[in-house]
């Protein structure tokens, strides 16, 4: 199995290309999904640690953290796969109106006539159509892309990226956090309520990993002893997650790529072929209805008409 | 190999290389050269219970009682009341010696000329203000003031009096559309102190015992006030040009003021301090109203 299936890659859409072009997009996409995995995983670890400090419950805290994951993986993937449009490309014109294409290859004229062919010719025109329409695939690598669309994007991610970092730091400098807050229990007198409620574990339920109650208090106790070294972390963290988008947003070999351009030509292909056989069958459907013999009973019609009335 | 493989050949290092030091990073024990574990317990004693630090502060001050008792003869006796930010009156009665408020005013006068006066006068009048910082430390305890509503608190009563205005012999109340001399708080026309030598400013404990100053005057007050009281956030003078003139300021460095309008920042430090308006008496926001729409050439002075 393709890693890159992970993501709703179909290679069978690329049969046409030569093959180290294929490869080469295979090498992108599943790549792409390995990142994508990986970065599900952060989100998983991040959010287990997280629950650790809620829950104080492994069992729990690991299917938080798992629910997470898949949570964050699927929704990068959308943000990813989504972003995977053919702007720029004179592919765009078919692709938004595949009536664009009908009307191109005169396929509207074929209306009443298609009931003549096998399903196998008109599967062949619909191969033709698009194979002429391949050939004269123009790209202009400097069309803009929406604004809006990406500082959404870009905004939902960093935000993630940021909440998900501050899960790795605690779980990179728990000792240290740990020794903080011994620091502060030590330093509070034991009627004060951070003291009683947040620094002292409940008897059945021992702390795990951080010795508080409080998500807020590891904050606090993260930032104040990281000072502009969480800045940094939170940074790296930050381009670790940004990565597939920029990517996805930038490469040439992805946004106007042959997979892209290959999977839009497939969609065009599909309802070209299918309208063709939408026509032959109207017209076969419709021939057999006009030679249909349908026999006129009155009785039966006024029963119909006085049920119905009765109902109304 | 051509620019757009290099493009994502790169990204992909780029990605493995960060995933390998994030993983890298617990195995490099790390703790102990980017964490500084001692500044939590400090920041959440500063922002939520004060108690300790007033009781700190309370022992190390009754140490030096004998050196007090070996001061005071006749005291003045001063009593305040004011209104704080948070709409609560509170009342302050202290006594000040006569000697210490004798050695504070000739301590102003004999200030060494390349001295910062502000340093001297604050460093002078710490011992003769002992009655009334115990003051405002009671008043923080049993009010369970937080250091916020302490800050307030001290700065509102600082503000209290009318604007006095402060100047030398030179320049005489009286000339260039001053008020005439009577050294007096009261409301507009504001009152004017002259011969006010060598640097037209009041000390700190002379401003508890007249009531008179204007801008820098009330602002030394509310920041020495501040230090002697140690609430765990730094308080400095700042000075520089607002459309009036030169003027000073009271600046506190907080976390997270809600009052971010006029700042400076000292760049020796990195601290940034919120400049407060000592001279009006405007509650109308937490950290003070921003009365200027000038603001340049501000600096912090270190006072210590």
């Amino acid at each position: 199995m393709q890693l890159s299936e992970q993501i709703g890659i179909d290679s069978d859409v690329m049969q046409k290309l030569p093959i180290d072009v294929v490869n080469r997009q295979m090498v992108i996409f599943n790549s792409i999904s390995l990142t994508l995995i990986v970065i599900g995983v952060i989100s998983s670890v991040s959010g287990t640690i997280y629950s650790l400090i809620i829950f104080h419950s492994w069992l729990i805290s690991i299917g938080v953290g798992i629910f997470i994951g898949a949570v964050v993986f699927n929704l990068y993937r959308l943000f990813l796969m989504t972003g995977l449009d053919l702007k720029g490309s004179s592919l765009a014109y078919y692709h938004m109106k595949h009536e664009n294409h009908y009307i191109e290859n005169n396929l509207y004229s074929l209306d009443g006539s298609a009931y003549q062919y096998a399903d196998e010719v008109l599967k062949g025109w619909a191969v033709e159509a698009k194979d002429k329409l391949r050939s004269k695939i123009n790209i202009n690598s400097s069309h803009p892309r929406n604004l809006f669309t990406v500082a959404v994007r870009v905004f939902v991610i960093a935000l993630l990226a940021v909440i998900f970092a501050s899960g790795l730091e605690i779980l990179i400098f728990s000792q240290s956090i740990n020794m903080a807050l011994s620091g502060l229990r030590q330093s509070l007198p034991t009627e004060d309520w951070t003291y009683k409620y947040i620094l002292t574990p409940n008897v059945d339920e021992p702390f795990i990993l951080i010795d508080a109650n409080s998500l807020l208090l590891t904050f606090d106790a993260l930032d104040s002893g990281l000072g502009n070294w969480k800045t940094l972390l939170d940074i790296i963290v930050f381009t670790i997650y940004m990565i597939p988008l920029i990517v996805i947003y930038r490469s040439k070999e992805i946004r106007h790529g042959a997979y892209v351009q290959e999977q839009a030509l497939h969609e065009i292909n599909k309802t070209t072929y299918h309208y063709l056989l939408t026509q032959k069958y109207c017209y076969v459907v419709f021939t057999e209805v006009k030679e249909m013999e349908i026999p006129f009973n009155k009785y039966e019609n006024r029963e119909i008409a006085v049920a119905e009335t009765i109902l109304a | 190999m051509n620019n757009e493989k290099r493009y994502f050949n790169f990204s992909q290092l780029l990605f493995w290389v960060l995933i390998v030091l994030l993983i890298a990073l617990p195995f490099l024990k790390l703790d102990e050269g980017l964490f500084n574990e001692s500044e939590l317990a400090r920041r959440y004693i500063v922002t939520d219970s004060l108690n300790r630090i007033a009781l700190e502060e309370k022992e190390e001050l009754e140490q030096d009682e004998n050196i007090q008792d070996s001061v005071s003869g006749i005291a003045i006796k001063r009593k305040w009341k004011w209104k704080s930010f948070d709409g609560k009156t509170y009342t302050l009665e202290f006594a000040i010696p006569q000697k210490a408020y004798d050695a504070a005013r000739q301590n102003r006068i004999d200030l060494p000329p390349n001295e910062n006066c502000w340093v001297g006068m604050y460093r002078h009048d710490r011992d003769g203000l002992k009655d009334m910082v115990d003051g405002y430390r009671n008043i923080i305890e049993e009010e369970k003031l937080n250091y916020r509503q302490a800050m307030q608190m001290v700065v509102s009563s600082a503000q209290n009096f009318n604007y006095t205005y402060i100047t030398i012999s030179q320049e005489p109340c009286g000339s260039g559309g001053r008020s005439s001399q009577d050294c007096k708080p009261k409301p507009f026309p504001y009152g004017c102190c002259d011969n006010v030598e060598p640097w037209a400013v009041y000390s700190p404990l002379e401003y508890a015992v007249n009531g008179t100053g204007d801008c820098d005057t009330k602002s030394l007050f509310a920041m020495a006030i501040l230090k002697y009281l140690n609430l765990g956030f730094d308080a400095e003078m700042l000075m520089g040009d607002v459309e009036a003139g030169h003027h000073a300021m009271l600046g506190v460095s907080v976390p997270n003021p809600p009052f971010r309008n006029l700042s400076v920042k000292d760049l020796r430090t990195g601290k940034r301090y919120y400049a407060w308006e000592c001279t009006v008496r405007d509650n109308s926001s937490e950290l003070g109203a921003p009365v200027w729409q000038m603001f340049k050439n501000w600096e912090v002075v270190t006072i210590n």
